[in-house]
């Protein structure tokens, strides 16, 4: 399971940020651990995202009516404390295809974090929980280099180099 | 959850946030305050509100950090909220832990007393009445825990009752909840 794609949305389903990082290279012949820099995913239009984000966002909040009592999830963080417990009982949280996965977090202040990632044969409840340990990384890197810039205007598209750098470090490695 | 909060505070301060020198903090909030004071030629009512208004902007943003870092997830009653006020987020900011006290009986109201204010500590007030009487020092705590309560989705009235700094007995913040904004509460939340 490799993060191919992060996706920060705002509480009113705006799109603050999106990349694409590269797939890592498992050549067994380079010792060194370089990674190609070309994206792994076709790059769509601005507007795309943007469409994409708010559909998502739309859907979440559909979801989040349908689910079943029965099904939902209860209050109950899982006993493993690394894990940043999800509070959405209901809604959205993961998307499972033969081409990726999709998984979202929502914060409590109502912003969501979504990745796609490579297929995974794990089990889903490991893989769900791997991927929200890596988004709730996300949502640190984002709470110190994005909150604490104090010329970004909440709400409003992150364009931070300082963000994106640390980003890079902690999904893709140095 | 299965620590105490007093212990995950504790936990969180020594492990997850970053320290600046205190001194540093404390002249720098000084240098702000005095500054107002002379930018709003002793108008301490102003004072207060721009105070107020730094705060909420600090607050807003801040609480990202609190949430991201402490793993804390939505508080189920007001006691909660003031429990963890207390024991995590002023401990993990500002390595203090205020007492909870005076709760109201429905349980909407409740006072922080701040036995040791890192704000405030080489701090005397100009030698006239009217800021003894009108400056609250520290009040940009107030607009930092209104910024921060309001991104959870809570309404919360916030202001000092108190400052030992004025001669009273403690310094007390006293926040009043107004209404849960249920209509902010995300998707998928209930």
């Amino acid at each position: 399971m490799a993060i191919q794609s992060l996706y920060i949305i705002n509480k009113s389903g705006g799109l603050i940020y999106q990349t694409d990082f590269p797939l890592p290279t498992n050549s067994s012949t380079s010792t060194s651990t370089t990674t190609t820099t070309t994206p792994s995913l076709t790059r769509l239009t601005a507007n795309d995202y943007l469409v994409l984000a708010g559909t998502l966002h739309g859907v979440f909040a559909i979801a989040s009516r349908l689910t079943p009592t029965a099904v939902k999830l209860t209050k109950t963080p899982p006993p493993s404390s690394n894990i940043l417990p999800s509070y959405n009982n209901s809604g959205l949280r993961c998307i499972e295809t033969e081409q990726f996965n999709l998984y979202i977090y929502q914060t409590i202040t109502g912003l969501k974090f979504m990745i796609i990632t490579t297929p995974t044969v794990a089990d889903l409840n490991y893989a769900t929980d791997v991927a929200e340990t890596a988004m709730k990384s996300c949502y640190e890197v984002y709470s110190d280099y994005v909150m604490k810039d104090p010329f970004y205007e909440l709400g409003m598209p992150i364009r931070g180099k300082a963000f994106e750098r640390r980003l890079w470090e902690l999904i893709v490695g140095k | 959850m299965s620590k105490s909060l007093k212990t995950t505070g504790e936990d969180l301060w020594k492990n997850k946030a970053d320290k600046v020198n205190s001194e540093l903090f404390t002249l720098t909030y000084g240098s702000i305050v005095a500054q107002l004071v002379r930018d709003y030629k002793q108008d301490y009512t102003q004072v207060n509100l721009q105070l107020e208004k730094m705060g909420y902007d600090i607050g807003i943003r801040i609480i990202e950090e609190f949430l991201a870092k402490s793993q804390v997830g939505r508080c189920q009653s007001f006691k909660e909220t003031s429990e963890i006020l207390s024991k995590i987020a002023f401990k993990y900011f500002l390595n203090i832990t205020p007492r909870v006290e005076n709760f109201s009986t429905d349980g909407k109201q409740f006072s922080l007393i701040l036995d040791e204010n890192p704000l405030a500590e080489f701090v005397e007030l100009p030698d006239d009445e009217k800021a003894n009487k009108q400056l609250w020092y520290s009040n940009v705590l107030v607009g930092v825990l209104r910024g921060a309560l309001e991104m959870v989705q809570l309404d919360v009235e916030v202001a000092f009752v108190g400052d030992v700094l004025r001669g009273d007995d403690a310094t007390e913040i006293r926040l009043k909840l107004i209404k849960i904004l249920k209509d902010e509460i995300p998707a998928g939340e209930d």
